[in-house]
Parts: C-alpha cells; sequence; structure tokens
C-alpha cells in the first residue's frame, strides 16, 4: 500500500495536488492536536504543511527514498520535526507527556525536515539574482528553467506547459533562456 | 550516445534558425584555439553565409554551455580533452553545477503556487470556523468534526454543481440567442477608485513582422480594477463591473480582472491588431469603447509567435 502510494508519487504528476488537498486538514489538525492552537497560528501551520509538501516531493526525486509509514503519516511527522524546529529557534520549551503522545499518526523514525538553500558561494547568491531578475521582467525563463532543474521536467513536458508546438521549439527557448540567465549573473559577479 | 558533432550542429540551428551541412568538428578545432572567431570562420571558409560576430561569439558560447550540460553523455576522445581545458567549458561547467541548487528555491515557490492555485482551496477550513472549535471541542473530536465538514461540503458543492449546469445552460441559451459578442456597461468611476491601478504600457511590436516601432509614440493608459476588492469594499459595485471585461480607447485601456495580475503586456501582434497578455494568458483586444468580454487565446501556435515577440523584446 505504502509503495503503491508512492509509486503513483512518482509517477502521477497530478497525484501530488490530490496529496496536498486530501492532506492538509489532516496535518492542520495533527498539528492543532499536538502542539494546540496557541503555539502555532494559521499562517505558521500552512507554511510548515507547505515546506512538509516540498521535502515529500523533494524524496520522492531520490529513488533510494522509501516510505516507512502512509504519506499522511510521514507528512504529520514532518510537520512535527519543523514545528519543534520552529520552537527551538523561537527558544519555546515544548512539553510533551506519555500520554500526549499516545495513538498520534506520526512516526518518530522519520527526521527528515526541509534542507535550507541559502547560497554557498557568490557565484550561486549570484544566479539566485538572475533568476529573481528574470522573474520581475516577466516571460517564461524563469519558470522554464525551474521546472527542467528543479523538477526535472522533460522538454516535452515544458513544451505541453508553455503550449510549443513542438519540443525542439522547446528546447531553443530553454538554451536561450539558461545563456541569458548565465549572463545576467556573470554581470552581477563582476559588479 | 550524444557527439561532439551533434552538439555542434544543435546549437548552430539554435542559434541562426536554419539548417546547414559544414565541417563541424573543424569549426570546433577553431572555438577552441581561435582568439578571434568570427575572422577565421571566415578566413577558412567554414561557413558560407556572412554571420555577425555577435551571433558567431553567441554560437561558441551556447555549444560550450551545452558540452558541459551534456559532459557525462558524451565519449571522450583527444577533441574532448581539448574541449574541457577551455576557459569557456570550465566557466560554463560551473555554472551548470550550480544550477540545480540555485534553482531550487524558485523551484519550490513555483510548486506551492501550482499547488496552493486550484479551485478546490476551499477545503481548507475557515480561521474563524476553526477557532470557535477549538474553544467548544475537545481536540480529539476535532478531527472527526474535519471529516463531517468535509462530507457536507462535498454534498452542498454537488447542489451548487446543478445550478450551476442550470445556470451555464441558460447562458448558452442567451447567447445563442443575443450573440457571443456581448457588449457591457460598465459605470465604475475607473479614475476615482482606490481599487484601480493605472501604468503606463509601451506596446510591444514584434521585430521581423515588417513595420518598425516608433518610439516616439505614447504608450498606452493601463487600468486594471480589483473585482474582488472592490466588490468585497462595497457590495453594489458587482452591478457596475463586469469581471473579466475589457475597453480600448483613445490609447486607454480599461480591464475588470478578478484580482491584480502580477504582470501585463500589451502586444501589436500585426497592424492594428492587438493582444494583451495578464499574467499567463493571451487576449484579443480591439478599440471598443464599451466593454467587452476578454476571450482567453487558445491557438498554439499565436500563443507562441507572441510568446516569442516577448521574448525577443525583454
Amino acid at each position: 500500500m505504502k509503495r503503491n502510494e508512492l509509486y503513483e508519487l512518482r509517477h502521477d504528476k497530478t497525484k501530488l495536488k490530490s496529496i496536498y488537498l486530501e492532506c492538509k486538514p489532516k496535518c492542520f489538525g495533527f498539528m492543532v492536536k499536538c502542539f494546540g492552537a496557541t503555539n502555532l497560528d494559521d499562517t505558521k501551520m500552512f507554511t510548515i504543511f507547505n515546506d512538509a509538501v516540498i521535502v515529500l516531493y523533494e524524496k520522492t526525486k531520490d529513488p533510494k527514498f522509501e516510505l516507512t509509514s502512509s504519506i499522511q503519516v510521514y507528512l504529520n511527522s514532518v510537520c512535527r520535526n519543523m514545528a519543534l524546529n520552529e520552537f527551538k529557534k523561537e527558544k519555546k520549551l515544548f512539553k510533551t507527556t506519555d500520554q500526549d503522545l499516545e495513538n498520534m499518526d506520526y512516526d518518530n523514525q522519520v527526521t527528515d525536515m526541509l534542507e535550507e538553500v541559502a547560497p554557498e558561494n557568490p557565484y550561486e547568491k549570484a544566479i539566485q539574482k538572475a533568476f529573481n531578475i528574470m522573474k520581475e521582467k516577466g516571460g517564461n525563463c524563469a519558470e522554464i528553467l525551474a521546472m527542467f532543474w528543479y523538477q526535472k521536467a522533460s522538454i516535452k513536458d515544458i513544451a505541453l506547459k508553455f503550449s510549443y508546438s513542438n519540443p525542439a521549439n522547446a528546447k531553443v527557448q530553454k538554451a536561450k533562456c539558461q545563456k541569458r540567465l548565465k549572463d545576467i549573473a556573470l554581470q552581477l559577479v563582476k559588479i | 550516445m550524444t557527439t561532439i558533432e551533434d552538439i555542434i550542429k544543435n546549437t548552430y540551428i539554435l542559434t541562426f534558425d536554419h539548417e546547414a551541412d559544414y565541417d563541424w568538428l573543424n569549426i570546433v578545432e577553431v572555438f577552441i584555439g581561435s582568439e578571434d572567431i568570427a575572422s577565421d570562420v571566415v578566413k577558412q571558409k567554414l561557413i558560407n553565409h556572412a554571420e555577425s560576430k555577435e551571433k558567431l561569439i553567441y554560437w561558441r558560447d551556447l555549444f560550450f554551455m551545452e558540452i558541459a550540460e551534456q559532459e557525462n553523455a558524451l565519449e571522450t576522445n583527444n577533441l574532448f580533452e581539448k574541449i574541457i581545458a577551455h576557459p569557456l567549458f570550465i566557466e560554463n561547467k560551473k555554472f551548470i553545477e550550480q544550477l540545480p541548487k540555485a534553482t531550487t528555491k524558485l523551484g519550490r515557490e513555483l510548486l506551492i503556487d501550482t499547488l496552493i492555485n486550484n479551485e478546490k482551496a476551499d477545503i481548507l477550513v475557515p480561521d474563524d470556523i476553526l477557532e470557535v472549535a477549538l474553544k467548544k471541542k475537545s481536540r480529539d473530536d476535532l478531527r472527526a468534526d474535519f471529516a463531517e465538514w468535509n462530507k457536507e461540503g462535498n454534498l452542498s458543492k454537488k447542489g451548487f454543481n446543478y445550478i450551476k449546469y442550470f445556470v451555464a445552460a441558460c447562458l448558452i441559451g442567451i447567447m445563442a440567442t443575443v450573440g457571443y459578442n456581448i457588449l457591457y456597461d460598465n459605470s465604475y468611476d475607473f479614475d476615482g477608485s482606490q481599487f484601480v491601478s493605472t501604468t503606463e504600457k509601451v506596446i510591444i511590436r514584434g521585430n521581423g513582422l515588417g513595420f518598425v516601432g516608433d518610439k516616439g509614440e505614447s504608450p498606452i493608459t493601463t487600468q486594471i480594477v480589483d473585482y474582488n476588492k472592490a466588490t468585497l469594499a462595497d457590495q453594489s459595485n458587482s452591478s457596475k463591473l463586469t469581471i473579466n471585461s475589457y475597453s480600448l480607447v483613445n490609447k486607454k485601456l480599461r480591464l475588470v480582472l478578478a484580482d491584480s495580475p502580477n504582470s501585463i503586456e500589451i502586444i501589436e501582434f500585426e497592424q492594428n491588431q492587438f493582444y494583451v497578455k495578464v499574467n499567463s494568458d493571451f487576449y484579443k483586444i480591439e478599440t471598443s469603447n464599451s466593454f467587452k468580454k476578454l476571450l482567453k487565446l487558445n491557438d498554439k501556435k499565436s500563443i507562441e509567435k507572441l510568446e516569442q515577440i516577448l521574448f525577443e523584446n525583454e
């Protein structure tokens, strides 16, 4: 069952959206049950849940990743880890008792959290800035490159998404966008 | 397996938009060894067309970028060894290596945007209901309530769907009788409203369409009313505005949109054939004093041409 869920997620592009919708209320309920509504407001829960879905999405790209529980329990567990991390950052002490932990739908073997993507060197920083410049200028370049490099989408998928009449045209556009991104980034590094 | 010859050939097509048959590997040698590729390519008569120096340099850069991207899929030989020692290859390899991580932030943002932006978003429990429920109910009961609410939501949605179909059927009937291109009378005060954002937009034109853009031309004043905000502030505005409509007269484009768009562009595709791009969708617009329905362009070829014009003018 768990393997099926993961298989579907890896092979069906619409699955992530249905998981997002199905798991959201339950994750919110789980977080309220775990930490109480006074410790986590809706905005924080929303951010944590979104980040947990990103963790799941990025994990599915790793062929070695295996689910040890259902997707709902996995998301609950990641939400819990990240909420605890938030409390730690805010220096909030959060106490749990054995009774609190009973019947909680999470897996304490899951330690996954969202990896920080702070740029490590000036060039990487410049590329991120170049992305922002591209995005502000409009057009599809930033989205095309994010689809290709982050989502690992094929040129065919990109052609479909942006209504190119054939994959060759999408390939031309991707190459031009990539070249433009590099040119902007190099200019920024020089500055 | 991809070869160096495939890459030099493909990048030529990417740069010059046409196919050719040259001594590709000799051109690669020039790319690696020459300090002035433009004159060396011409001197050695390696290409037939008189291409500009800029385009040749662009081609060379694209070549090294493609090699850097496909490095692992290429077979190694003497030429390959020379290429990977070239400073342009090293520069492009560094860039390609950074790309997966550098795109993560934007990729995550876009992914969440896609997931949030859906018609079923109303499944989310509204804040006030959650707050009241929390006060009244125990935490354990709450999850059971979520299930109940979802069931109720589904039922009411089903009921609502019949109404929607009925309304849609009526609309089709009206459209068949009155005609599709209905004019609307938007009596809203655009100039005095806080929900209208006004910008000056220069018309974007294709370079290859046979007419030259007049640089001294005055821009189009674009006024966009945020329908949701305007009607939320004053319900009576809903009778004064028709959502997704426009008027275009005297260099003034007025748009009634559900909310404020992230980006907007006006394109003149052919003489006096205008399109407006709102976020990622294109709409054909024409001069009209009365408001008209915005009709989304679905023709893939036209969309591609319009995207190309925008790309060339970025």
